[in-house]
């Protein structure tokens, strides 16, 4: 059912009865994640989401925040029975560590839900809309001198309005289900080319979603492809949807809602960064130190081979689009080298990892090592491999690396990766496309590093360009990624979906800046966001998101954008500057960042939390540092 | 399968789904009669008993089930006829 998740426990009930006996909500949060990452029936998912809302009930969104969970409040506007998939989104939620709040409109009245007036306190970020295939598939096609074409695009204008209005409304992101038929075609094979009947009308409906989403009117959960995978009775029970309306099964809603949960969880920044790969049995098939190169199972002449073959054309394609590979492996280095090198029908090679440890040390100090050396945290990591001792010793050790249960069959390696969704994306930058080469120049960079023994004196070295420029919906894509997945330079860790940042970018009383640096070894792409509102009618502004993509750390990018702020800020008419730094388990590294830049420490915001510290800089007293780049301000 | 038996395992899977250590069925509890036992709950209990012992029930069967006891027919005529 789940390729990718190990099956539960004996012990669960027993685990998750010990669990809500633990001392801090940290433990406590930790081990329901733990406990989430299993095949679980329906019963064992009802009551692990019963122990998340007694362990979170009464913790704030800041605290949730501080433990390293993500809040995200949904509502569900349905004209289905939908109640059944709350606890399996849930703790879909809690493999990502996003605590879905969800609240539902009234059953069957979307547009009502939309038009009248809120009566819920919680505010969502996502609506979620459940339409009726049956309806709108059946009683639009058969009837009527329109052909499919006129009422897919009917039904497309609603979906588009029903939208915009939830925009309007929460400023919160839509989401659409695709469709699929429920069984029947009027004409058979035939049908879509005949353009009548609900197979015609699907087919052009599931045709135009796609558009609405790359034109960021919604985001779109494929629903559609689990019918494609099990067949329509895997979803839909066809009894309980006649008798309860029920579109997907209690035993499809995992599945579902776990693919809808990381399209949410992508869209907070919760998506992994790095593979990790073990060699043998992973890469190719055999023990390269005892079979030699000529002996690995690799490539044409066998179907293990060309499975073998075929995940590492996926894996390589997944580096294509900007997810970063590693190599953990037990092995001798110089053997796994020379056999990426000389096997002729190798598909990666030693340049399509950014990071490559072969060696007899225990694994999960090389993957403290991978992360390390990439800059990314443990919980941006997926390890990819085929021994389930090596695979237990990494769940046991570093809980919040992503292991899936690889099969023993190669031939489903690519499934098992793939239906986990670790790197669901919601839309691509064109960074993403050029991230690998930009680790690459980092290695460059570094390189220099060794040869120049003055700081200053390498970073002019680097010949740097700083383009820093207020808000330009251009940047909306790249600017949502960096809010959401930077952890490390992050001030206050404040995570926006694209339509709260689209929102702030473009009120002009905001300054919304970002910037891009190149240098002679290329361009590293928009790197840095900051967030300033004002306050006090405009005679400060506060400094609400500041944050950097650690590709550029020391580079001392933050003093230009400081300078271009505190000139921003003086054309607004404002006197000061407030910052604040909230504490995570990851940004201590800009504890002591607004004392750099000149900031003294200043009395709390009353609604504050006590550990976070406040900070104020008079723009009188702002002294201009001397800057070794070419600043441009756009 | 003894009528029996049966029951014993439609407790323990209603049991499972309601969270409980056990809950006591007779041939004429009715789901009002067991806390938390809901449509919902029922349609859980429907799905665990047809992966659980191997039957599948038509729509309309489940609706006429008034009873524990007229559940525990109807999976022993299902049991009965695929001998």
């Amino acid at each position: 059912m789940h390729p990718y998740l190990p099956n539960s426990p004996d012990n669960f009930r027993d685990q998750l009865r010990t669990n809500a006996d633990a001392r801090t909500s940290r433990e406590q949060l930790d081990g329901l994640a733990a406990l989430a990452v299993h095949d679980l029936s329906p019963v064992q998912i009802r009551n692990l989401a019963k122990a998340v809302l007694t362990a979170t009930q009464s913790l704030t969104t800041d605290e949730r925040d501080a433990l390293g969970f993500v809040t995200a409040p949904v509502r569900i506007l349905s004209e289905w029975t939908a109640d059944h998939l709350v606890d399996s989104l849930v703790v879909a939620g809690l493999r990502r560590r996003v605590l879905f709040d969800v609240t539902f409109g009234s059953y069957g009245t979307i547009h009502q839900a939309l038009m009248a007036p809120d009566t819920e306190e919680i505010q969502p970020r996502f609506v979620i809309f459940l339409l009726d295939i049956e309806k709108r598939a059946w009683s639009a096609s058969i009837s009527g001198s329109k052909g499919a074409d006129q009422w897919a695009q009917q039904s497309l204008d609603e979906i588009e309005q029903l939208a915009a209005l939830a925009r309007q409304k929460w400023q919160a992101t839509p989401i659409f289900h695709n469709f699929f038929n429920l069984g029947s075609t009027l004409f058979g094979n035939q049908e879509a080319a005949i353009d009548r009947g609900p197979g015609a009308l699907i087919a052009r409906l599931n045709a135009g979603l796609p558009q609405l989403a790359r034109d960021g009117k919604l985001l779109l959960w494929d629903l559609q492809s689990l019918v494609l995978q099990g067949g329509r009775d895997s979803v839909l029970d066809l009894r309980l949807w006649r008798n309860a309306k029920m579109l997907i099964s209690p035993t499809a809603a995992m599945r579902a809602t776990d693919q809808l949960s990381a399209l949410i969880g992508a869209s907070l920044g919760r998506s992994k960064k790095v593979l990790v790969l073990d060699l043998d049995n992973t890469l190719w098939g055999g023990v390269v130190g005892d079979d030699g190169v000529n002996g690995l199972r690799l490539g044409q002449g066998s179907g293990e081979g060309e499975s073998f073959t075929a995940f590492q054309r996926y894996a390589k394609s997944l580096r294509d689009r900007g997810i970063i590979l590693a190599v953990a492996s037990k092995n001798t280095h110089d053997v796994c080298v020379a056999a990426i090198q000389d096997h002729p029908e190798m598909v990666l090679t030693m340049d399509d990892f950014s990071c490559f440890r072969a060696n007899w040390n225990n694994k999960a100090d090389n993957l403290i090592e991978i992360a390390a050396h990439l800059n990314v945290g443990l919980d941006s990591l997926v390890f990819f491999d085929d021994s389930p001792a090596e695979r237990d010793l990494i769940r046991q050790a570093l809980p919040m690396v992503a292991v899936p249960e690889v099969p023993e069959d190669p031939t489903y390696y690519i499934d098992c990766l793939e239906s986990a969704r670790y790197f669901e994306a919601v839309s691509v930058s064109s960074d993403d496309m050029q991230r690998n080469a930009q680790y690459q120049a980092n290695e460059q960079r570094n390189a220099l590093m060794g040869e120049v023994r003055d700081l200053t004196e390498f970073l002019r070295s680097l010949e740097m360009t700083i383009s820093i420029r207020r808000y330009n919906a251009s940047d909306l894509v790249r600017i949502t990624q960096l809010i959401n997945k930077t952890n490390q330079f992050n001030l206050t860790t404040r995570r926006y979906t694209e339509d709260e940042v689209r929102l702030t970018g473009e009120n002009p009383e905001n300054i919304l800046l970002s910037a891009r640096v190149t240098d002679r070894f290329g361009d590293n792409g928009l790197v840095s966001v900051v967030i300033a509102r004002p306050c006090e009618e405009g005679k400060g502004f506060l400094i609400d998101t500041w944050l950097m993509s650690c590709r550029v750390l020391a580079r001392n990018i933050e003093h230009a954008i400081m300078k271009s702020l505190v000139q921003l800020a003086q054309q607004h008419g404002a006197t000061y500057l407030i910052g604040w730094y909230s504490p995570t388990s990851k940004n201590q590294m800009v504890q002591a960042f607004y004392a750099n830049q000149g900031f003294e420490p200043t009395e709390p915001h009353p609604a504050a939390t006590p550990d976070v510290q406040w900070w104020r800089l008079e723009l009188a007293n702002y002294i201009e540092p001397s800057l070794v780049a070419k600043l441009e301000n756009l | 399968m003894t009528r029996n038996e049966i029951l014993a395992t439609v407790s323990k899977l209603l049991a499972e789904i309601l969270d409980e250590d056990s809950v006591e069925l007779t041939e004429t509890t009715a789901a009002p009669d067991v806390p938390g036992w809901d449509s919902f709950a029922n349609i859980n209990l429907m799905v665990s008993i047809e992966q659980a012992v191997g039957v599948v029930f038509k729509a309309h069967e489940i609706e006429a089930l008034r009873n524990v006891g007229d559940l525990l027919n109807s999976i022993e005529q299902k049991l009965a006829a695929r001998k």
